[in-house]
């Protein structure tokens, strides 16, 4: 039904009603005059319809032998809309020049966005792929995504999948990155196992290799726990890959130290620069700057899709390097941040059993200690040389 | 008794029917069809007798058709097909019998 009302807008259509004389006669010498209409309906003694624009002029014809009296209500639809302005040549012309820009701008690149990157920079994608041609304002057609996303793959070290999407006036680069593999010793190369850390043997599993130690052992640092080298039923020798899982009882130690003087740069009132991007035209609003900056780019979205306008905000940046003395509230918040950080690097994968944390106030410093003891796998594969 | 006249047109339909043509190919055929008592589309319409807001009568060839209803509305006339809509309480058929 919308289809047919939008043909009939396109095509036009008269309202018309229709008085006195012989209604049926007029709606059938209309029929037989090939004239269609629709809506016909009573409203007090008039008859209103609506008829097609070529069928409201055959009407005329058929309305004198019924008696009947027509009237025109309205005129609707794209010729008579389009009639109404067929002086204006200017606004033609206008809606012409419209067309033909937006049929040139749409085939052309005026977003372009990175999806997918963890740790590659999108200024260091962009740059590669504006080397292969994909920048603002190129054209679609002058563009092989295929091989474009080919040798941006093998420029960027880290990329695993690399794919350019053009949808539309839209580059999307779409890639995955590689995630590095531990370097780990293969099963195939000898390795024995030593202790990474002073301790003592609580759970001793091996797997492979000639044990040297027991639970209940204690062990220091370097110790060796699993050996490569194992002796055949002939008295002769083989070296293996050695694997173990050791975990032993140990001593946990250690602090997070802050000086209570300490240099820091206080960030002087910044002044804000603008800068407005209409396609690949950038409009500066007010003085720029040549200084540092930090910028920021906020770009206009519509239904979830990037459009070719965007705002740039510079923030100059401007730090005075000044000698700060901290109180001893923030000298201990500041041992402590920094006693979590040395917690979560040397402890995370132990089970601690016991803890005593104590904190040092100076005139100088503070500092946070730890002396505990806890549960560690202190296995450490080493290659046999 | 005198003998009953038939039409040409009745005498077709006749002999159509007992060759098992498809009634559509047969002349004088009307096609009546409701939705519900809202809207009804009817074909092979050869003229409008008579038109109100409470009251069609179609000329269907052999038969005269009368529609009584409230708000009746000519959706759509084009060559033998009508489209009409509103509440419709009657249909009579009458075939001058």
């Amino acid at each position: 039904m919308l289809f047919i009302k939008l043909m009939r807008w396109l095509r036009g259509y008269v309202c018309f009603s229709a008085s006195d004389g012989f209604p049926e006669r007029f709606l059938n010498l209309c029929n037989q005059a090939g004239i269609a209409m629709w809506d016909v309906a009573w409203r007090g003694c008039n008859m209103h319809g609506i008829t097609d624009r070529h069928g409201f002029v055959a009407m005329q014809q058929c309305a004198p032998p019924a008696g009947i009296t027509l009237k025109v209500r309205g005129k609707r639809g794209l010729p008579f809309a389009v009639h109404a302005y067929r002086k204006r040549t200017g606004l033609l012309a206008g809606v012409a020049v419209c067309l033909i820009t937006l049929a040139v701008l749409s085939s052309m690149i005026w977003t372009i966005e990175v999806q997918g990157n963890e740790t590659i920079a999108t200024e260091e994608i962009l740059q590669v792929l504006h080397e292969q041609g994909l920048r603002l304002g190129v054209r679609r057609n002058s563009l092989d995504p295929r091989s474009m996303a080919e040798t941006a793959q093998q420029a960027l070290p880290g990329v695993g999948w690399l794919t350019v999407n053009l949808r539309g006036s839209s580059a999307v680069i779409e890639l995955r990155e590689e995630h590095s593999v531990q370097p780990w010793l293969t099963t195939d190369q000898p390795q024995h196992i030593i202790a990474a850390k002073a301790g003592q043997i609580r759970i001793f599993e091996l797997y492979q290799g000639q044990a040297e130690i027991m639970v209940g052992d204690a062990v220091y640092a370097g110790a060796l726990l699993a050996n490569a080298r194992m002796q055949n039923r002939d008295e002769t020798f083989r070296y293996v890959a050695a694997d173990a899982y050791v975990v032993a009882r140990t001593v946990v130690t250690g602090h997070g130290e802050a000086p209570r003087s300490r240099m820091v740069h206080r960030l002087a009132p910044s002044r804000t620069r603008y800068r407005l991007q209409v396609l690949n035209f950038t409009i500066p609003l007010g003085r720029q700057t040549q200084s540092a900056t930090i910028d920021t780019t906020f770009h206009l979205e519509l239904a979830g899709r990037i459009m070719p306008l965007a705002l740039h905000r510079h923030s100059e940046i401007t730090a005075q390097p000044q000698q700060r003395i901290l109180t001893d509230r923030q000298l201990q918040l500041s041992a402590a941040a920094e006693f979590f950080n040395w917690a979560y690097t040397h402890t995370r994968a132990a089970q601690m059993l016991e803890q005593d944390i104590t904190v040092e106030l100076t005139q100088d410093y503070a500092r946070v200690v730890l002396h505990g003891a806890a549960y560690e796998n202190i296995g450490f594969a080493v290659a046999v040389e | 008794m005198p003998k009953q006249k038939i039409s040409f047109s009745a005498k077709v339909r006749l002999a159509g029917e007992a060759l098992d043509v498809p009634a559509r190919a047969l002349p004088g055929f009307c096609h009546i069809e409701l939705m519900q008592n809202r809207q009804a589309v009817i074909e092979g319409v050869k003229g409008v007798l008579g038109y109100s807001e409470d009251e069609i009568k179609l000329n269907m060839s052999d038969l005269v058709v009368t529609f009584r209803g409230q708000g009746l509305t000519i959706s759509g006339y084009q060559q033998e097909a009508l489209t009409m809509s509103g509440t419709i309480f009657q249909l009579t058929m009458d075939n001058g019998q």
